[in-house]
């Protein structure tokens, strides 16, 4: 039958599973946003092409899916290029699809033509220009099968307008069938050996699990890995879901603003086990001085992450969660160890129990906000942040029960993905409650959206940390530029009044009686609710490792009193 | 110190672009990079030199294996590979280089090409090092031009150089 390649498009995108779509129509794409009228593909018009990025790689985030972004040639094309990127260092998988102008014009400084393909090879597992109708379903059944196969990424097929336009015989029988998303593949006895031979002589080891735990779907192998062998389990950013916030082997987030007794048993440890993790230099500060005692055993997909930044002893380079069953089908139960109790301890002289019922002092802290927030919540929501300072307090405070539920930049640290992200996360899965937490600088970034979340009538909530700062530059200002905050106030506008103008909800919150009833009222409409804490202006993340220093030379906060360090209970 | 990684991949200038885009975005620092037709339609061989002392072959080789238009790539073992090198060289006609000529052997690494204009043109080829050698000992300031690509390998045996399956 006849098709033309606009129809191709969305025939091979029906075909992979897409059903949301996340874009912006112009000139050279437009013969395939013509023919989206007559497929079952849900589009959702974006303000601003970089959020279609986010949103797509948040719903894939979300949902483990591949997300879809859709954007013109020129400046569509190059307006995805921060969410490609901020997907390509969080290993996320998304498939981009482009316009570009017509074949016969390509390199001649058409209206609206730039080299997308070009601009994008750094930031793209594997990106093609395609420019023949019938190249069209082949190169999107590609890019779908590597954007999920093996480490995910981002891919991105420009199109030109006259492969769009163009008509061909075409039968389905010529598209090729997606090939498994993770090949099973045992690892050579010998490598198990070495590392239960390590992991039979520590007797301090400590887990570093990542994200590749929920690219891997291995939550359930970590658990049972480190229950049966009784080994704590500290989580980068990206891992944090990995293993529930209540679980007692759980010890919370490590690196830069990690508690201060994760990064002190990681530097204690004899034993590392890093669980698809990179080892990134906001987890290990200075990696010359990194668990200067600890043997470590890397599990890894991608054979380049290994020794990249640490030595390691042993590496097994397969699927996560292959490499955890083999482990487990040979690996001792062991009973409670001096290590554990050993690391209760420090974490009991960090820790204060519950932050809940600390004395208010007439000062609304972010600390409180999240904690109420994870409270009401179970820690059960699906929560997208931006990058700063809230960042991280949520990391600390929000306490995850599940995998997938936190959604955020952590490679590229991509200010203005949270509130974008946080849609794209609530179209994969419709009936999870998600949250945005985000601060006043980045939600300014991508404000727009909240236009999208009225036209398309998604609901999510939206909490704004908001302290009238760039607070994590000023706080870097405050500690190594002597408080000299350049270009790090920051306002902005009643974003109660904002919400109103798009006709959603919004509340401002200035003392820490109001934070529940917010909550509570946001958790009940039926729309988009945006929460303007306003938080104490100067508050800061601790505890801090400076760049570059060790990861046990944290800088602690003067005064405990004030404010709890960390909310993460004991246990 | 230096390493050679051969690879199979993808004959296309977005294959080469790529390559590129990942050694320079990684900071990786090499030598000489050569990308040629193979014998087989549609698949370029890719020869690469490593500087060691600036990052460890096997990660570079870990690298350029996520690209999807490398199919294959292999860091060559100097005792299991023949190295060869290939350069052209033009020299000023004067008597240094006239007398230097004279004295090559006639079987030797070296051949003259062409003579005239004031200048000579001398064909290279042999080991790098052999190539190496015999640039140095050219009388001083005789080189006018030097046209070098980068050395290229074979493996010894009957299995191809990039084959990386187990033995």
């Amino acid at each position: 039958m006849m098709r033309t390649g606009a129809q191709l498009i969305w025939e091979s995108l029906v075909r992979n599973e897409a059903t949301t779509v996340f874009g912006y129509p112009g000139g050279a794409i437009l013969p395939a946003y013509d023919a989206l009228l007559d497929y079952p593909i849900r589009h959702v018009l974006v303000r601003h092409e970089q959020s279609a990025a986010h949103m797509a790689d948040g719903y894939a985030r979300a949902s483990g899916r591949v997300g879809v972004a859709v954007a013109t040639s020129g400046p569509g094309a190059t307006n995805l290029v921060t969410g490609i990127a901020t997907a390509m260092m969080d290993s996320s998988p998304l498939v981009c699809i482009t316009g570009q102008v017509s074949s016969h014009v390509l390199g001649s400084d058409a209206f609206q033509e730039i080299d997308i393909v070009g601009i994008t090879i750094p930031v793209t597992k594997y990106n093609c220009l395609v420019r023949r109708a019938e190249d069209i379903s082949p190169a999107i059944d590609e890019a779908f099968r590597i954007a999920a196969a093996g480490r995910p990424g981002p891919v991105l097929v420009d199109i030109t307008k006259d492969a769009q336009q163009a008509a061909i015989e075409w039968s389905s029988a010529r598209t090729t069938p997606s090939a498994a998303r993770r090949p099973v593949q045992r690892l050579p006895e010998e490598d198990i050996d070495r590392a239960l031979a390590l992991i039979r002589g520590a007797t301090r080891p400590v887990i570093l699990a990542g994200r590749g735990v929920m690219l891997s779907d291995a939550s359930a192998q970590l658990r049972e890995f480190a229950e049966r062998t009784k080994t704590p389990i500290a989580v980068t950013l990206l891992g944090i879901g990995a293993i529930p916030a209540s679980h007692p082997l759980n010890l919370g987030m490590m690196g830069m603003h990690g508690e201060a007794w994760v990064n002190q048993a990681i530097q204690q440890a004899d034993l590392l086990l890093a669980f698809g993790m990179r080892f990134d230099d906001r987890v290990t500060g200075d990696p010359r001085l990194y668990a200067p005692l600890a043997r470590k055993i890397h599990a890894e997909l991608d054979p380049s992450e290994v020794n990249k930044i640490i030595p390691v002893d042993v590496a097994l380079i397969g699927d996560l969660a292959g490499t955890l069953d083999q482990l487990l089908e040979r690996v001792e139960k062991i009973d409670d160890t001096p290590w554990l109790r050993h690391v209760a301890q420090l974490r009991g002289d960090a820790a204060v129990k519950d932050i809940q019922h600390m004395p208010d002092d007439g000062h609304l802290y972010a600390a409180h906000v999240i904690h109420d927030i994870s409270r009401l919540t179970e820690g059960r929501a699906v929560v997208a942040t931006d990058v700063g300072q809230h960042q991280m307090w949520e990391a600390q405070y929000y306490r995850h029960e599940s995998p997938r539920s936190l959604i955020t930049s952590g490679g590229l640290g991509t200010m203005g993905f949270g509130f974008p992200a946080a849609l794209g996360a609530k179209f994969a899965r419709p009936d999870a409650e998600v949250w945005a937490i985000v601060g006043d600088g980045g939600f300014q970034m991508t404000q727009a959206e909240l236009a999208t979340a009225a036209q398309e009538r998604v609901k999510v909530n939206v909490a704004v940390i908001n302290n009238g700062y760039l607070g994590m530059v000023r706080q870097w200002q405050e500690f190594f530029y002597h408080r000299r905050y350049s270009a790090t106030p920051i306002s902005s506008p009643d974003l109660s009044t904002l919400a109103a103008a798009h006709g959603l909800k919004g509340v401002r919150i200035d003392t820490r009686a109001q934070v529940e009833p917010a909550v509570r009222y946001a958790r009940d409409a039926k729309e988009t609710v945006v929460l303007d804490f306003r938080v104490e202006q100067e508050d800061t993340v601790y505890p801090m490792v400076p760049a570059g220093a060790a990861l046990d030379a944290m800088i602690r906060r003067e005064h405990p009193s004030a404010l709890a360090e960390t909310a993460a209970d004991p246990g | 110190m230096t390493s050679i990684l051969v690879a199979s991949v993808r004959d296309s200038l977005q294959a080469l672009n790529r390559v590129v885009s990942l050694l320079r975005g990684r900071n990786f620092r090499i030598d000489s990079l050569t990308l040629a037709q193979s014998e087989r339609p549609g698949v370029a061989r890719l020869t690469v030199v490593v500087d060691e002392s600036h990052v460890r072959p096997q990660r570079v080789a870990s690298c350029l294996d996520k690209l999807e238009e490398v199919w294959s790539v292999r860091e060559a073992q100097p005792t299991d590979v023949v190295r060869r090198q290939a350069a052209l060289v033009k020299v000023s006609d004067s008597e240094a280089t006239r007398a230097w000529i004279a004295l090559l052997p006639p079987s030797g690494t070296v051949r003259v090409v062409e003579r005239g204009g004031g200048a000579a043109i001398l064909e290279l080829f042999g080991s790098p090092e052999d190539v190496d050698r015999t640039i140095a000992s050219l009388p001083p300031a005789s080189v006018i031009e030097l046209a070098r690509p980068g050395p290229f390998v074979m493996r010894r045996g009957a299995r191809e150089t990039t084959d990386v399956t187990p033995a």
